[in-house]
């Protein structure tokens, strides 16, 4: 009988992390094309969380890149600090952007340069152990209006 | 070429007190504005410096490896943006806008008040100055990237009250942070500081600013 209750919750909660990997929704996700010499680039996206639960991003890599970071971008006093987010939380039924002057995917020593039209495959690995890989567009974007 | 002597704590002690003291200037600045009456009467998004602040004696290198001092500086105006290419949000995106700003703007060889567009990195030790060019001239192939010797780089951000510190900066180490100024900084034909441009920054606004600057203060 108690065999029967393990196994129980732990199917529960297989089905449940996999639910979660799979409701991480990804929205408009692009990679500013640079300087064919940048050192690193940006990633942007829109991380929709649908489930009821939490989800938390733990690390995130791309086999295009040395590293890949989360960086938030923060003004204090005049000045533009950039600070490192071992882990990015997004809360139940709601959204993080990761936008211009934000929140940011920090595309760290690319392997090589990058043009627009072609794409990106980032991994998120989540705090479920579960994995959930999204493929960026890169683009040449203009100024911000 | 060159390692910070400073530790990572003294600079930030470094920076902060520097932040406060250009806040406490900055708004002494702006009651010695509004007290002389000397705000322009078009509404200005950017600082006006009046009198305008004179730059002088740095020594640094163009992308091309000339001398860039304060007789470059003259002549013609001068945006100047302060960064470091291992930055991927706000100087690619300000370099953006520059180059959006600097199509709103006439220039060509023959428009002898369209500005000039610098990017200076303050990180020479991972910005060389071939790397600079092919970052800058990425943008528009008229920008001048800038860099040199971190004292000569702090000559000039000291006079122009930009703000710079590393952070988590170790020896040999090329994986660290640079914090930064993201004002826009206009300096006149004579190499004067002027204007200081306040962040988010926006194409149609600078050049509208410039336009304005320009014409009350002279070409």
């Amino acid at each position: 009988m108690r065999m029967k209750y393990i196994s129980c919750f732990v199917l529960l909660y297989l089905v449940t992390i996999i639910v979660q990997a799979a409701e991480l929704r990804i929205e408009n996700g692009y990679v500013p094309e640079a300087p064919p010499v940048a050192p690193v680039m940006a990633g942007y996206l829109t991380l929709v969380n649908t489930t009821n639960q939490p989800i938390t991003i733990t690390a995130s890599r791309s086999d295009e890149f040395k590293r890949v970071e989360i960086h938030n971008m923060m003004m204090h006093d005049g000045m533009m600090h950039m600070e490192k987010q071992d882990r990015l939380t997004i809360p139940a039924h709601a959204k993080v952007s990761l936008e211009p002057g934000g929140y940011h995917l920090m595309l760290i020593n690319p392997r090589r340069a990058f043009r627009a039209g072609e794409k990106i495959k980032i991994t998120f690995v989540l705090s479920s152990g579960k994995q959930q890989t999204v493929i960026l567009p890169v683009k040449k974007t203009a100024a911000p209006e | 070429m060159h390692t910070r002597k400073l530790s990572g704590i003294t600079q930030i002690r470094l920076i902060i007190i520097v932040a406060v003291l250009s806040l406490i200037a900055g708004f002494g600045l702006k009651q010695l504005m509004r007290s002389s009456g000397s705000q322009p009467a078009a509404k200005l998004q950017a600082t006006i410096l009046e009198p305008p602040h004179v730059v002088k004696d740095f020594r640094l290198l163009d992308h091309d490896g000339k001398p860039f001092t304060s007789a470059s500086l003259q002549g013609h105006w001068s945006f100047l943006f302060f960064g470091y290419t291992n930055c991927p949000d706000v100087c690619p995106t300000t370099l953006k806008v520059m180059q959006a700003a600097w199509q709103l703007i006439p220039h060509g060889a023959e428009v002898k008040a369209a500005p000039k567009m610098y990017f200076v990195s303050v990180d020479p030790d991972r910005d060389s100055l071939k790397s600079l060019k092919q970052y800058v001239q990425y943008f528009d192939p008229s920008f001048i990237g800038v860099t040199g010797p971190l004292d000569e780089i702090d000559k000039l951000t000291n006079q122009l009250m930009v703000l710079y510190g590393y952070e988590d900066k170790e020896k040999d180490s090329d994986q660290y942070v640079v914090n930064h100024s993201a004002q826009l900084l206009l300096l006149d034909p004579r190499g004067r500081l002027r204007a200081i441009l306040p962040p988010p920054h926006k194409a149609a606004n600078i050049a509208r600013e410039f336009r304005i600057i320009r014409r009350q203060y002279g070409d």
